[in-house]
């Protein structure tokens, strides 16, 4: 198998540094190499994150270059297209339509761009783009804070990439207790995937 | 992670004392370190956070006068503060394994600056390691300990972001034995450094160790050959995390290339390495921030008298300047061997995106401190521009985004206070304020204080008390009453260390209460004398985790949009859907700070049933 480079773009509090984190676990599990590394600021909550996942037979760098990702899983919009250029042509893209703004957009010293806009660059550099409302369905199962793992679920179902018993048992070591109804949220998630495959 | 490795090569290498200071990217060392401590069989006896990394340096080093096996952890900066005690360190040696664990920031991601640390290796006299994967950095710490017990010196393991925060597999490994029993035998002309005589004569025992050390650590395999080639033309030499970007750049452009990746830092094992240079005709040196490994190959190059081209940053191939990555590596070998660059995927994007400055946490008690120590200094009849907000290391140097864009300088650990007295000391003649955190304020903030009080300058200090260290994960702070191992301690009190330095007009204020804490900043700004407002309330994610909220919401009826709350505080839990404000439930923490702004009342308090 070739590296996978898998890039997750979200906003810092929304899961997606410990959704890497469970990546790699599950990774591990499933007899893989596997890097990450993140790019993040000094901000506990509320800056611009991206999380960098390599998974393989031997890899190296934690880190991969622009126009080399193979998927792209984004819990905001302008973040998502923030991470755009690393993305590899038709590369898979999952995207939380959520919007985050931020004090300039609130300010109205910026303009926060509007879905169309945003979706229309994604979808120019790739023709593997999923809106995925990840945020509302976690909250319909009283997990918001699984969104990541909804994502997660997609994810494993349309590329086939980790196995879903090696996540869920990563999932199960990384968050512990707070584990069970992420499991739910992650399922649901594959399910959901199942169904884009089929309708292919 | 990588620090998740290093501590298990801390337990794997028999260590039993272990202190440090945190700060990014080294602190889960420690972190994973308190759960290594609860373990059965485990060699640690003592896992503690320092005050600063001055003190906990030199209690590794007394722990490892005793022949415990020791470590201290520190961000890049870190080893700054503690090179007094390292560079006399040098001079008595150890008994038990000691490292220096200093964690650089190229980039910088986190950090202050992008310094290079190898260079104190030069400074102290000090052996250096350096690995570059999360698993050698754990296998390092052994190897460092054990250099360190056969050279009687403490040995730095330096590393990089890029090992500490990349996370990858690791295999453990066979545990050495723990040290038993700690004693201490005296030797003055070894731990005395008050004779002039003995110093000269521990400098000369300095410099023979050190001349030791090459033979001595060729058995531990520290340095590799990781790539030959039977094509002359281009060697690389490496070391840490730029050797997974040179094996990844060489394997993008199928070339064939000898790779020496260096482990030993300080001082060069230098027979291996002549003989790889030896073999090709040209070297290109691939490492991050300083020339450091280039210009010490070029001088050891010189004295062998042989002749490759040795080229790197000097040359302009790679930048001094940010992280390398394996794009920067493969333009350089390009450039070495005359190739035409690769096209590389355009990186532009055709849409204007908002920026997205990073904000304090919603219901941080900052956001109350720094709108009222504003509104504070225009209530006291100043312009927020003729008032200088010197500011510190921690969260709360988050202000200088907007809303409040109020600090104006921000430097090293405790230097606001210190560099606002300055200023004064010079005859600044409008008022000026020190913003400094808790625990920033027991890492080096007393003594500055002292210094204000003593030369009778007159400022005003803010110490924000939100009982943690906030930025670099809630680490516990002096003032704590149980350490983050679980160990009972004696709590040191901020209010009583102010008043102790002197300082007259001290006040204790809430940050959740603004009107009180304005009116102190507004009547004693323009006082004579050091004047202190100690802002107590818990870091809001503390609170947070503890269930200690409330909830706020807005009353759509009642707000008119004039987004005043927004603007004035900039607090994360409130956005604008529409015309009005909402307050998003899940990131609310009840503060209240955002009702009290509201000029039309329509911001209230959720009774919980």
């Amino acid at each position: 198998m070739n590296e996978q480079n898998i890039l997750i773009a979200s906003v810092g509090g929304q899961g997606g540094l410990t959704l890497s984190k469970i990546m790699a676990n599950a990774a591990v599990r499933a007899g893989f190499s596997v890097r990450t590394g993140e790019t993040l600021g000094m901000a506990q909550r509320g800056g611009s994150v991206q999380s960098f996942v390599r998974i393989g037979q031997e890899v190296r760098s934690p880190l991969f270059s622009q126009g080399t990702a193979d998927a792209l899983l984004a819990f905001e919009g302008v973040e998502a297209v923030r991470s755009s250029p690393y993305i590899k042509k038709d590369a898979l893209v999952l995207v939380d339509p959520v919007v985050k703004q931020s004090i300039t957009t609130l300010t109205k010293k910026e303009k926060y761009p509007s879905q169309e806009e945003l979706l229309s660059v994604l979808r120019a550099r790739s023709c593997n783009v999923h809106v995925v409302e990840a945020l509302k369905e976690a909250t319909s199962l009283d997990s918001p804070k699984s969104a990541n793992l909804y994502m997660l679920g997609m994810f494993c179902s349309l590329t086939g990439l980790l196995p879903s018993e090696a996540v869920e048992r990563a999932i199960d070591d990384v968050l512990g207790k707070r584990g069970q109804l992420a499991l739910e949220v992650f399922r649901s998630g594959i399910a959901r995937g199942a169904s884009i495959r089929r309708d292919r | 992670m990588g620090n998740e490795a290093v501590a298990l090569g801390v337990v794997e290498a028999g260590i039993g004392f272990v202190s440090g200071y945190p700060g990014t990217p080294s602190s889960e060392i420690i972190e994973a370190l308190f759960s290594h401590l609860k373990e059965e069989g485990t060699p640690l006896r003592y896992v503690e956070w320092a005050v600063n990394e001055k003190v906990a340096l030199e209690m590794a080093l007394g722990a490892a006068t005793g022949g415990m096996r020791s470590m201290v952890t520190m961000k890049g900066p870190g080893i700054s503060i503690a090179a007094d005690p390292l560079l006399s360190a040098a001079y008595c040696g150890v008994n038990g394994g000691m490292v220096i664990l200093v964690a650089d920031d190229p980039g910088p991601i986190t950090t202050q600056t992008e310094q290079d640390s190898r260079w104190f290796a030069e400074l102290a006299k000090l052996p250096m390691i350096e690995p570059a994967s999360p698993d050698e950095a754990r296998l390092f710490v052994t190897k460092a300990v054990l250099l360190s017990e056969m050279t009687k010196l403490p040995v730095f393991l330096r590393t990089t972001t890029r090992v500490n925060h990349a996370v990858g597999e690791v295999t453990p490994s066979e545990r050495l034995g723990p040290v038993s029993e700690v004693r201490f035998e005296r030797d003055a002309p070894r731990y005395v450094r008050a004779s002039m005589a003995w110093n000269r004569s521990r400098h000369s025992w300095l410099l023979g160790q050190l001349a030791a050390v090459p033979s001595l650590a060729s058995t531990l395999n520290l340095n590799r050959v990781e790539r030959e080639s039977e094509d002359r033309k281009l060697g690389i030499v490496t070391a840490g995390a730029p050797v997974n970007y040179v094996l990844d750049a060489l394997d993008e452009l199928g070339l064939e290339c000898g790779v020496l990746k260096l482990g030993l830092l300080f001082p060069f094992e230098e027979k291996p390495i002549l003989q790889f240079i030896a073999r090709y005709d040209r070297i290109l040196v691939v490492e991050e921030t300083d020339p450091y490994l280039e210009m010490k190959l070029k001088a050891l190059a010189q004295d062998a008298r042989l002749s490759p081209t040795i080229v790197g940053k000097s040359e302009g191939l790679l930048p001094q300047v940010g992280e390398l990555n394996t794009g920067h590596v493969r333009t350089a070998i390009e450039g070495c061997l005359g190739m035409a660059p690769k096209a590389s995927a355009s990186a532009e994007i055709p849409l204007k995106l908002p920026s997205r400055p990073p904000p304090m946490c919603p219901g941080c008690p900052h956001i109350g401190s720094y709108f009222s120590l504003l509104r504070g200094i225009s209530r006291a009849g100043f312009r927020k521009n003729e008032v200088p907000i010197f500011g510190d290391i921690g969260c709360y140097a988050l202000a200088l985004n907007p809303p409040f864009e109020a600090i104006w300088t921000e430097h090293s650990m405790g230097a606001s206070i210190s560099m606002a007295a300055g200023l004064k000391a010079a005859g600044f003649a409008k008022p000026v304020v020190a913003v400094i955190g808790d625990s920033t304020f027991f890492h080096s903030g007393i003594q500055p204080l002292v210094e204000a009080v003593n030369k009778k300058l007159n400022l005003l200090v803010m110490i924000l008390d939100n009982s943690t260290v906030a930025m670099t994960g809630h680490q516990t702070t002096p003032a704590s009453e149980t350490s983050d191992s679980g160990r009972s301690v004696q709590p040191a009190s901020v209010y009583e260390m102010v008043k102790a330095a002197g300082v007259e007009r001290v006040s204790r204020a809430d940050a959740y209460e603004p009107s009180k804490l304005i009116q102190e900043i507004k009547d004693s700004i323009a006082q004579d004398g050091v004047k202190v407002v100690i802002v107590e309330r818990a870091c809001a994610i503390l609170s947070k985790r503890k269930g200690d909220v409330g909830l706020y919401k807005v009353l759509p009826e009642l707000c008119n949009g004039c987004d005043a709350c927004i603007t004035l505080l900039g607090c994360p839990a409130l956005t604008v859907e529409g015309d009005k404000v909402v307050i998003i439930d899940e990131e609310c923490v009840g503060c209240g700070l955002c009702a009290g702004m509201c000029p039309y009342k329509a911001i209230m308090r959720v009774e919980s049933q």
